[in-house]
């Protein structure tokens, strides 16, 4: 019965990244995100053989949203252009489904890691498989967009810090930092995943100076910004008191709102709540260091959301579906651990 | 098994019963979609062809793809 079971969800887990695909290939260029920001700035580092001239960022008659995002992107679109010979978007909306399946992988390896029985490891990597924005990131007409690459590299950061955690080899806490460096330079807010480092079980000195390293890439990138006075789309404000209060409202209110929509989430928020108020853990790796470091790294998008110039009540009902996908390592692991050790111990 | 793991067994498993439903459903969507495949979003070598996806939009992005993609002698209808 169990290998009929495995099988299933084998299968299920095979055809949704058969899904995902057939969106990229049907939808490869859907996006507007994946069109006026990450290929057109890859499209520029083609045409001008391998830079940006400076006034295609700044002149908003060519790009006029978000010139501030970093070009690691864009710059590996532009590799991956000149290996392909050519300006191929189609074949570079590919990336999503791939790195979907990459995504699957890293589940399915971490929770093997973590004493999963194989129906268990498949059931969640299936259960996962299937958030509807994270389909729709592999590919369903966000095949170009970003948050993907950001998610695989929380998810990384995540199988890592597991390692270092078991073996404490120093390796993989300097691969850690690595991904946060990377992931500072995919978008801006790819550096909130530095709340990792403020939990994991190192000295006080390594732990500072693995932050400031880890900081590096974003400041290079903050200095270009400022000396070349690159413009932006939005900036940050510090909001009246009573603004606050209103904003913060705001914030709660759309991402709560978010957490019932039914097509994207199913029942997983109710779900996750009840485990969340009923069910203890003991387990170090999620009580000290995941569940701790999801809060920080909410409480960044919190203040994030607070003092950007743009009103929260318009920005995050359009931007919160895909930081929850940014946040999904973190919760998932969570919601896997208190289901695994209430119902299946 | 207390009252607690009853409830949250049945909300589990109607987790799941709707994650296989909502499987069900994208296998047919997809084999509708090879089938008969959706009207053609994509903006490739001649973005100007679906100008309309995109005039509410403002993005002088695409224009500049445009404006690039001709001057490399790439003609596109307007």
């Amino acid at each position: 019965m169990q290998k009929i079971i495995n099988f299933l969800l084998t299968v299920l887990i095979i055809f949704n990244f058969l899904f995902v695909s057939v969106g990229a290939y049907l939808y490869p260029l859907a996006s507007i995100d994946a069109v006026s920001i990450w290929f057109l700035k890859a499209k520029a580092f083609y045409l001008n053989n391998g830079h940006i001239p400076l006034h295609i960022l700044k002149n908003n008659l060519y790009l006029n949203t978000h010139p501030q995002y970093p070009l690691l992107l864009p710059f590996v679109f532009y590799l991956l252009y000149t290996i392909f010979g050519g300006i191929h978007e189609e074949i570079l909306a590919f990336l999503n489904p791939i790195s979907y399946l990459l995504i699957l992988i890293i589940v399915y390896k971490l929770l093997k890691r973590m004493q999963f029985t194989q129906t268990l490891t498949l059931l969640f990597t299936y259960i996962y498989s299937m958030f509807s924005p994270l389909l729709a990131q592999g590919g369903r007409k966000h095949s170009g967009d970003a948050d993907i690459f950001i998610v695989f590299v929380n998810w990384l950061a995540l199988f890592f810090s597991y390692e270092f955690l078991k073996t404490k080899k120093h390796k993989y806490f300097w691969i850690l930092v690595s991904l946060i460096m990377i992931s500072s330079q995919i978008k801006g807010e790819g550096l909130f995943l530095v709340s990792v480092l403020f939990f994991i079980p190192v000295s006080y000195k390594l732990k500072i100076f693995s932050v400031i390293v880890s900081f590096i890439p974003f400041l290079i990138w903050r200095f270009f910004i400022y000396y070349f006075q690159i413009p932006n789309d939005f900036y940050f404000i510090i909001p009246p008191l009573g603004e606050m209060v209103t904003r913060s409202f705001n914030i709660f209110y759309f991402t709560l709102r978010e957490m019932i929509k039914i097509n994207n989430w199913y029942i997983f928020w109710p779900v996750f709540f009840f485990l969340i108020i009923f069910i203890k853990s003991n387990n170090n790796f999620i009580k000290k260091f995941i569940l701790p470091s999801l809060l920080l790294y909410c409480a960044f998008f919190f203040i994030f959301y607070l003092l950007l110039s743009v009103n929260p009540k318009i920005y995050v009902p359009s931007s919160i579906d895909r930081i929850l996908l940014q946040l999904s390592p973190f919760y998932f692991l969570i919601f896997v651990h208190l289901v695994k050790n209430k119902m299946f111990t | 098994m207390t009252y607690s793991e009853k409830i949250l067994s049945i909300i589990f498993f109607t987790f799941v019963f709707i994650l296989l439903v909502k499987s069900l459903a994208n296998i047919v969507k997809v084999s509708n979609e090879i089938k008969s495949p959706p009207v053609n979003l994509n903006v490739q070598a001649c973005p100007s062809k679906n100008k309309n996806y995109f005039k509410n939009l403002k993005d002088s992005g695409y224009l500049y793809a445009l404006y690039r993609y001709e001057s490399l002698g790439v003609k596109c209808k307007k």
